[in-house]
């Protein structure tokens, strides 16, 4: 049935679509693992590879730093498909009482303190010893091995992770001492797959010189025969197995460094925020606390009250978080507070604070100078000063402001960020000049890239966009144009080739039996015999030559319709043949615009036309006829016209008398809802017929503008070549 | 020349007196519709007359322009390869179409979702009040144990601080926009988190609040599994006064007005002194920080202020942490009694040697485990107590190898009690 031809077409698209989703899932979920082989480059600056969950993250002399305290502050790369592979890395701890170390295969991370899935093998001063364990959204201890000559803070250590199966080991080595460490560990339901990482808890970091190989067992019994393998976690996770296993120290924090020279701890000290009031002409110095919040291109701590910046005496290791004691000569100037000939006391370390959320327009009051602010802005532009900071114009309402980034993972943030994007920004808000250019109120100078939140993209309606939609629209309606006169041509041809392969049928079976029967006919009339009743054969005679001259008509007519001509074209070879062997002379015009109508429709006029010249040729004996095509918006004419003899139309011959034409005329044109009219007079008969046109047909074309009318003809005309 | 045509369906078979008449739809030719007859009653090949849509795959061996050759004898029937038994049965698939085919994508899709989409709705989010510490660490045990037995999985996360309310604040509401199938909390602020809960109970989402409570009333949804903090503030006055006979000064430290917790303690404490030990004296009373160092300078400077101290009483880990450091650095642990609240294991090791007096542990590991029984009893439809307070233990170097009070004190999450 033909319906089921149609509906298999239909099917192939979804079908097709369907395989092809599937063959995309099934190639995600047994995608081959790719070879773990990474080796960073700090040295350059670039970080664009790794992803930060917490922390505050940025360049710092050919290695990557964490200048925060915050707990469990991750930076991770590579591939979630990474299985058996080795990890080293030269490590630093920026502080005390913390660690830091590497993570294998990492997964499912998020912001937290042991929020990731994957193997943790780190350094920890706080009581000495390295430590590796599994982190699953939770922390479980595995082994905690005391390190030589204990950890220091500021001093480097090569650690190097070998991941095999289910077996995880590392060792670290101290290069000055070439004492090594090792640890191991070994999991019955493991984590097979992940990326590596670099992390640090309570204390920040430094790591550098990061590479990640293959690795296969022989790499991990190099490890695993210097140190016991530890098989569970218990004995940690329990106080007594802590405790026993766990040297114990007493309780020793902060102040960090009270052995320093720097002043004594003075625990009454002003709120930051009232050194706006002290004057300029007051020379002497002032001691006050506060909490990092910035530590590059300017020093800056705040407190509840307010913020400061500070000159720093000389290069410090602060961080972001550390609680500072700064004694120094107070510089209130409009633009902010600043403390000059400073010295520091490093009180103790924690996590950086949270940002307070203000408007662009409070801000822009110096309320909060200094002081770490969150703010939202839409981006307007983004620029480069000196390939060292990165400058950002935003606006808020009707309050325009900078946001600075000074030699953070630049490449990062200025690559993904894009104008009128909505911005979320945490930064130390500052009035300075130096910053502002005096060109805004007010300017935010960010700690890391991780200050930076996308809350959402620019708005899709842009220039851009619409022009691109524009031409993929135009790219869509000509595929769509082509498609359908492709469709229309396949059709067509498919009906041609039907009607010839019924012609060529009519020519091989019914016209070669009329010729069979008029060559007996015509035997039986002249031949010897004279026992045939020669009237009764004559009618014959004459019957079989009609039915086969109208068989040829019909085999002209059927291979007649092509679709890359037009009817009038048509009409000429149809007709051209009929007045081949007579001296009529024949005309064939066409007026209007052309128009294709249906194939059907075109035989059946094609038949009319070919019957009525037929007829002016065998009955009214004429010298001219004319064929005039008369195309009109809704309609077609088409006018027969001969010179010939007239007849009675009322009294035409009928079909019972053997005659055809002028019902099967009349039949041909009701079947197209088509009118026919035949005039005749003594000087000539009139065959008139005109077709509707179907509104569809026009309307296609009718619904788009002049401009793509006069287009559309050559185009149409080109796509049927 | 013979002419090959493969004919691929046969359509329309009609029985008459004297012929069997076919439609054949020719794929191999632009999917032209011809008929054929047969004179012949017997074929080469079975058609049941009612069958109208029967594949077939068969050869017309036909000479070129003799359509008069199209007879039944001359088709030759072969033997079907595997590969059209398959097309035979997308044909017979696609003939479903096109509600089989809509379906099958709905079906295809649903399972894509699924796969990529969280189980949601078997998942409880636990928010502490911070992570990696062994007091909230005993409570994700707790939690895990739980959810192992009643088949939930756990969703544990907190902030990196406990004072980060805001972090805090957005884990809850991403628990909420998941639509988990519950929500656990320990707020860290009393009235921060009030309006992420209220949308929780709005979406049906069935909450817990842990350890300190919330100023909503429970019900409909919302259930509060605390810490007795007047015990707490009992047990801490009734050591105080056995340590001192009776007699002496003592000072509070870690008060933080932001959270009930501490002032519920705090005034227990008074209330439990003033009536027990009318001679023991509170001389000092100071609110703490989320800093160890900064409440170790606080203890240090309380300490230099009041010398005839006999006792300190903190009311948080990070006071008492702070407090032991200043003992420490004043070497006067032995002298002035440290009673704790709130366990790490730190703390302990100090208890078995002899630095600190004692702790007063809250039973987080049972916080935890009670919070997801309650939330799957109310998936359940079952009723759940609107409030439970869970006695806190006063862990002393005497008592602290009971099983009682190590099971209080493990951490091991992946291990269920």
């Amino acid at each position: 049935m033909r319906w089921l031809g149609q509906i298999d077409r239909g099917f192939a698209a979804p079908l097709c679509f369907f395989l092809i989703a599937v063959f995309f899932v099934i190639a995600l979920l047994f995608r081959n693992p790719q070879e773990p082989h990474y080796r960073d480059s700090f040295g350059s600056g670039k970080t664009a590879e790794w992803h930060a969950y917490g922390g505050s993250w940025d360049s710092y002399g050919g290695a990557i730093r964490n200048n925060s305290d915050e707990r469990g502050a991750k930076l991770i790369t590579g591939s979630s498909q990474w299985s058996n592979y080795t990890v080293e890395a030269d490590v630093l701890l920026l502080g005390q009482n913390g660690d830091a170390g590497l993570i294998v295969r990492s997964s499912d991370e998020e912001e937290g303190v042991d929020a990731y899935s994957g193997y943790y093998v780190g350094l920890r001063d706080r009581n000495n010893t390295m430590v590796i364990g599994r982190a699953d959204h939770g922390w479980m201890e595995y082994q905690a091995v005391p390190v030589k000559d204990s950890i220091h803070p500021f001093h480097w250590y090569h650690l190097k992770v070998i991941a095999v199966g289910c077996e995880i080991a590392a060792s670290a080595l101290d290069p000055e001492s070439q004492q090594e460490t090792a640890v191991a560990m070994v999991e019955n339901d493991c984590a097979r797959k992940g990326r590596i990482g670099l992390r640090s808890y309570s204390s920040g970091g430094l790591w550098k010189n990061v590479r990640a190989n293959p690795a296969v067992s022989a790499d991990l019994a190099a490890i695993v025969d210097r140190t016991q393998v530890a098989d569970s976690p218990e004995r940690l996770q329990t106080e007594q197995g802590f405790n026993s296993l766990l040297p114990y120290s007493g309780k020793a924090v902060g102040p960090t460094d009270s052995s320093s020279n720097g002043p004594a701890m003075n625990i009454h000290t002003p709120p930051l925020g009232s050194l706006r009031f002290v004057s300029d002409i007051q020379a002497s110095p002032v001691t006050v606390r506060g909490s990092v919040v910035l530590t590059a291109p300017v020093l800056y701590i705040e407190d509840s009250s307010g913020g400061v910046a500070v000159e720093l005496p000389q290069s410090s290791p602060v961080k972001i978080g550390d609680e500072l004691q700064v004694t120094g000569v107070v510089d209130a100037r409009p633009g902010g507070v600043r403390l000059r000939n400073t010295t520091l006391r490093l009180l103790w370390s924690r996590g950086p604070a949270p940002p307070l959320s203000v408007t662009a327009s409070q801000a822009a009051t110096g309320a909060f100078d200094g002081m770490l602010v969150e703010i939202e802005g839409r981006l307007l532009g983004k620029s480069r000063v000196q390939g060292r900071s990165v400058v950002l114009d935003l606006q808020s309402g009707h309050q325009a402001f900078r946001a600075i980034l000074h030699g953070a993972r630049q490449d990062l943030m200025f690559d993904r960020l894009q104008p009128n994007s909505l911005l979320r920004l945490k930064g130390v808000c500052v009035a300075d000049p130096a910053f502002t250019e005096n060109l805004t109120s007010f300017a935010l100078l960010l700690r890391s890239s991780e200050d930076m939140g996308i809350v959402a993209g620019p708005p899709w309606w842009d220039t851009r966009h619409l022009v691109e939609g524009g031409f993929a629209l135009v790219i869509l309606l000509m595929a769509a144009v082509f498609i359908y006169f492709r469709a229309e041509q396949w059709r067509m041809s498919a009906v041609a080739e039907e009607r010839s392969r019924m012609a060529r049928e009519i020519h091989d079976t019914l016209a070669q039996s009329f010729a069979g029967i008029v060559l007996q006919l015509e035997s039986a009339l002249h031949g010897p015999r004279s026992d045939v009743e020669s009237a009764p054969v004559a009618m014959a005679l004459n019957m079989a030559r009609q039915s086969r001259r109208e068989a040829h008509r019909s085999i002209a007519a059927l291979r007649t319709l092509h679709t890359d001509q037009s009817l009038e074209n048509m009409l000429r070879k149809v007709l051209r043949p009929l007045i081949s062997e007579s001296h009529v002379k024949l005309s064939i015009a066409s007026h209007g615009t052309p128009q294709r109508l249906s194939g059907e429709a075109e035989g059946q006029i094609l038949r009319i036309a070919q019957e009525a010249v037929a007829n002016a040729i065998q009955h009214a004996m004429a010298s001219r006829i004319s064929v005039r095509l008369v195309f009109e918006e809704r309609k077609l004419g088409m006018e027969v016209e001969d010179d010939g003899r007239g007849f009675e139309v009322s009294t035409a011959p009928a079909f019972e008398d053997g005659h055809f034409g002028i019902t099967g005329m009349r039949e041909r044109a009701a079947s197209m809802n088509a009118h026919l009219t035949i005039t005749s007079a003594d000087h000539g008969t009139k065959v008139t017929l005109v077709v509707p046109i179907p509104p569809r047909r026009m309307q296609l074309w009718k619904l788009a503008p002049p401009w793509t009318q006069r287009i559309g003809q050559p185009l149409r005309s080109w796509l049927s070549r | 020349m013979p002419h090959q045509v493969y004919v691929s369906l046969l359509t329309s078979c009609r029985k008459e007196s004297n012929s069997i008449q076919c439609g054949l739809v020719n794929c191999s030719e632009g999917c032209l519709v011809s008929t054929i007859y047969s004179h012949q009653r017997q074929l080469f090949f079975p058609i049941r007359p009612e069958n109208i849509e029967k594949l077939l795959v068969c050869e017309i061996r036909q000479n070129e322009d003799k359509v008069r050759s199209h007879r039944f004898h001359d088709f030759t029937t072969r033997k079907t390869k595997p590969w059209e038994k398959r097309w035979v049965l997308y044909r017979f698939w696609a003939r479903l179409n096109p509600v089989a085919c809509c379906l099958a994508f709905t079906m295809f899709f649903c399972l894509v979702t699924c796969a990529c989409h969280p189980q949601s709705s078997r998942t409880i989010a636990v928010i502490p009040g911070t992570t990696a510490t062994e007091f909230w660490e005993a409570a994700h045990g707790g939690a895990e144990a739980a959810g192992s037995q009643t088949g939930f999985r756990i969703y544990w996360n907190a902030p990196t601080r406990e004072d980060d309310i805001e972090r805090q604040i957005a884990l809850v509401q991403r628990a909420i926009d998941a639509e988990y199938a519950g929500l656990v909390v320990a707020p860290t602020n009393y009235l921060a988190l009030v309006g992420s809960v209220r949308q929780a109970l709005s979406k049906h989402i069935p909450t817990v609040v842990i350890r300190s409570s919330l100023p909503i009333p429970p019900g409909q949804g919302l259930s509060y599994i605390l810490n007795d903090d007047q015990e707490t503030g009992r047990l801490a006055a009734t050591r105080v006064g056995m340590l001192l006979a009776g007699k002496g000064q003592v000072a509070v430290l870690g008060l933080d007005p932001s959270r009930p917790t501490s002032i519920l303690r705090a005034r227990a404490i008074e209330v439990e002194l003033a009536k027990s030990f009318p001679k023991i004296s509170v001389v000092e009373k100071r609110s703490g920080s989320s800093n160890t160092g900064e409440v170790q300078q606080i203890a240090q400077e309380i300490l230099t202020e009041k010398p005839s101290l006999d006792a300190i009483i903190t009311l948080d880990v990070t006071a008492t942490e702070g407090t032991w450091a200043a003992l420490a650095a004043l070497r006067i642990s032995k002298r002035v009694k440290l009673i704790g609240c709130e366990q790490e294991l730190d703390l302990m090791a100090g208890i078995r040697h002899g630095d600190i007096d004692s702790v007063i542990a809250e039973n987080t590991y049972e916080m935890g485990f009670r919070a997801i029984q309650a939330i799957a009893a109310q998936k359940r439809g079952e009723p759940v107590p609107d409030k439970i307070e869970l006695k806190p233990v006063l862990v002393t170097k005497v008592n602290i190898d009971k099983d009682e009070v190590q099971r209080m004190l493990s951490v091991n999450w992946r291990m269920p009690h």
